[in-house]
């Protein structure tokens, strides 16, 4: 029996707002084991990062939230704030999509880093610099007793990234949330980055979220696949199972418009529309007025309910495809 | 393959420079994003322009649009030369040579309704007359599956994909000959980009257009483009029919570059090398070839020479010494 390190339930999150109420996430349920990379996959408005910024009850008090979250047995929807300072940066760290803004510019990596380790654990500023350093050669960057004193500015996008990590890993957490950790960087950074996302996972037994709507980096690196789209895990299962034998029309629709690498079509298959408004979302299955297996009667009226294929491969749909 | 014999678009050593301080503090210098380019573009083809940041992909697509100034060299349209023409001459031309910008959430005027963003480029090239206007603005919008309701929304009231699309039919209005698209589908969903790229290819197919289609996403390139220019701190690196450059992968960096990215595939697996080298900055100073230091091939002459282009295969040509015994130096793309 695989330990559950993180386990969403029934995650519904509204945000009130000047045009009425955004229905981000209507009922999201996904779960990470210990020692392995989940990707959450979806295209914008699915409510991937809210779900993210969710966990670590980073969201604005506009929004009304209900469902359960629980990391290692405990709700985190309901700790008090006291208790979320406690895991947030120590058990459960993030790391943001653009490493300019989510470093300090007027601190040192150094700085920041030592920041960080002092806040959750219990050392000396000598012995937090010792350990920034180790971290910082984690992640394989070169001369991390130079980089210490480095201003993020003078360091390069890939270096930044890769501080990210450094502080994200600093204090040991359980699980990593990584936000679209590669999408503002070059492919050959971006590989680089995947390759230290691979190690920590392998070698210090982390657990990581990747959020990304790169489907390549999801093959590459993930273990299980959560697609998302307006506020809904549509379908879930291990990488093979998500790759090779997809039933959501959805998934299959965003693995088809991809241009593939290895054959040359005319067309890519396009998934047409676009997607939905999130204050007055389509009835029933959000997906319906995109779908070409779409029932009506059915499709319309009823938001499907979750069903399993197997332990592992879940999905939600009034009328998906038959397994090849 | 190349659809045809005809060069719409040639460049002969185009440079670019600028100068610019690399901080507060110090002195200014200068950096050449695009370094003694030369390139042929043939009518109805589509050149793909890959690389990484600061190779200079889009600072060519702009500069051989004349919306940045060379600093040296030359650019032919269609034959003539357009490198000194004056804005005013230039306006003749760029009936013909349009462009798309990556980012459709900045390139609509927001003040302007679809009807006046498409107005514009009629009136300004005249394309026609008062009455025939509307109908003209309408077939254009059709042609990029947007219709009559949409013409008197603002661009805020559509989606990425839709303000791209709005784009397209500002680009091709004029009846061009030659597009210059960069990065766009890079802010782009996936399904979407593939609504974009099927558009795209159905117009260039339509009206017998050429592309200059410039991307960091190395497959939506290899889909769409019938031959690749690899770029690398200012310079075309390798050039050739896309099959070839990208099973082949000749030159050292378009090794690195194409095996970095994921592929959507889980019976391929990469291994994710954990080299640490990157791109340098434009500031350093190469007396030879600019990928000296991260190349695993390199040789004596590297640091202090600069390679040619060398013939490697049919119609194929790479910037290495590597290949210097095999082909000749010259060719297209010196």
């Amino acid at each position: 029996m695989k330990l559950r390190v993180l386990e969403i339930k029934n995650l519904k999150v509204y945000f009130k707002t000047e045009e009425g109420i955004v229905k981000a996430l209507e009922n999201v349920n996904l779960h990470v084991d210990k020692g392995e990379i989940l990707g959450v996959v979806g295209e914008t408005g699915c409510g991937k990062s809210v779900t993210a910024l969710t966990v670590l009850r980073l969201l604005s008090n506009t929004s009304e939230i209900s469902g359960e979250i629980l990391f290692e047995e405990k709700n985190l929807l309901e700790l008090p704030e006291s208790e979320m300072l406690k895991i947030r940066g120590k058990e459960i760290a993030m790391i943001f999509q653009e490493p300019m803004t989510s470093l300090n510019p007027v601190f040192t990596v150094g700085q920041q880093l030592t920041d960080v380790i002092m806040q959750h654990t219990k050392v000396s500023k000598e012995e937090a610099l010792k350990r920034a350093i180790e971290v910082l050669r984690l992640v394989k960057l070169p001369d991390p007793d130079y980089i210490v004193n480095k201003y993020p500015h003078e360091l390069s996008g890939g270096m930044r990234q890769r501080v990210m990590i450094a502080m994200a890993i600093s204090c040991n957490p359980k699980l990593i949330i990584a936000d679209e950790p590669t999408t503002a960087l070059d492919v050959t950074i971006q590989a680089q980055i995947l390759g230290i996302l691979k190690n920590l996972k392998e070698e210090l037994g982390i657990s990581i979220i990747i959020i990304t709507h790169n489907l390549g980096v999801v093959a590459q690196l993930c273990d299980r696949v959560a697609v998302m789209y307006s506020g809904y895990v549509i379908e879930s299962g291990t990488v093979s199972e998500i790759f090779q034998q997809a039933i959501h029309p959805y998934t299959r629709g965003l693995l088809k418009a991809i241009p593939p690498v290895d054959e040359k079509v005319d067309k890519l298959k396009v998934i047409p529309g676009i997607v939905p408004n999130l204050i007055s979302p389509p009835s029933g299955c959000r997906f319906h007025p995109r779908c070409e297996r779409f029932i009506d009667g059915r499709c319309n009226i009823y938001p499907p309910e979750i069903q399993y294929l197997s332990e592992t491969h879940s999905f939600m749909c009034h009328n998906p495809y038959e397994l090849l | 393959m190349k659809k045809s014999e005809k060069v719409i678009l040639k460049t002969e050593e185009l440079l670019k420079s600028f100068k610019v301080k690399k901080n507060f503090f110090s002195e200014p210098q200068w950096i050449y994003p695009v370094d003694k380019v030369s390139l042929e573009i043939f009518e109805g083809e589509t050149l793909g322009i890959v690389g990484e940041s600061g190779c200079g992909k889009t600072t060519l697509g702009r500069t051989i649009l004349r919306l940045l100034e060379p600093n040296g060299g030359k650019i032919y349209f269609n034959g003539e030369d357009i490198t000194n023409l004056t804005h005013k001459e230039m306006r003749n031309y760029r009936k013909h040579m349009q462009i798309v910008f990556q980012d459709p959430y900045s390139s609509l005027n927001p003040r302007m309704t679809i009807y006046d963003i498409l107005k514009r480029p009629i009136k300004i090239f005249k394309l026609c007359d008062k009455t025939q206007e509307p109908d003209l603005i309408l077939e254009t919008l059709r042609n990029v599956g947007l219709d009559k309701q949409h013409l008197i929304r603002y661009p805020h009231e559509f989606s990425g994909g839709q303000r791209q699309r709005i784009a397209v039919a500002r680009a091709i209005i004029s009846k061009p000959k030659f597009i210059v698209l960069d990065e766009p589908t890079s802010a782009l969903d996936v399904s979407v980009q593939a609504q974009i790229i099927n558009l795209l290819t159905e117009l260039r197919e339509k009206h017998n257009l050429t592309y200059m289609f410039i991307s960091h996403d190395i497959s939506v390139v290899k889909h769409i483009s019938d031959r690749i220019a690899v770029m690398y701190l200012g310079n075309i690196v390798e050039i050739g029919p896309t099959d070839s450059v990208f099973y082949n992968r000749y030159h050292p960096y378009t090794k690195i570059l194409i095996s970095s990215v994921p592929l959507p595939d889980v019976k391929k697996k990469a291994e994710f090398k954990l080299d640490t080298s990157e791109v340098p900055s434009l500031f350093t100073k190469f007396n030879g070839c600019k990928f000296v230091d991260r190349c695993p091939y390199k040789m004596d002459k590297c640091s202090d020479e600069k390679p040619a282009m060398y013939k490697v295969a049919q119609d194929h040509y790479v910037r290495c010494f590597l290949y210097e015994k095999d082909g000749k130096g010259g060719g297209e793309g010196k």
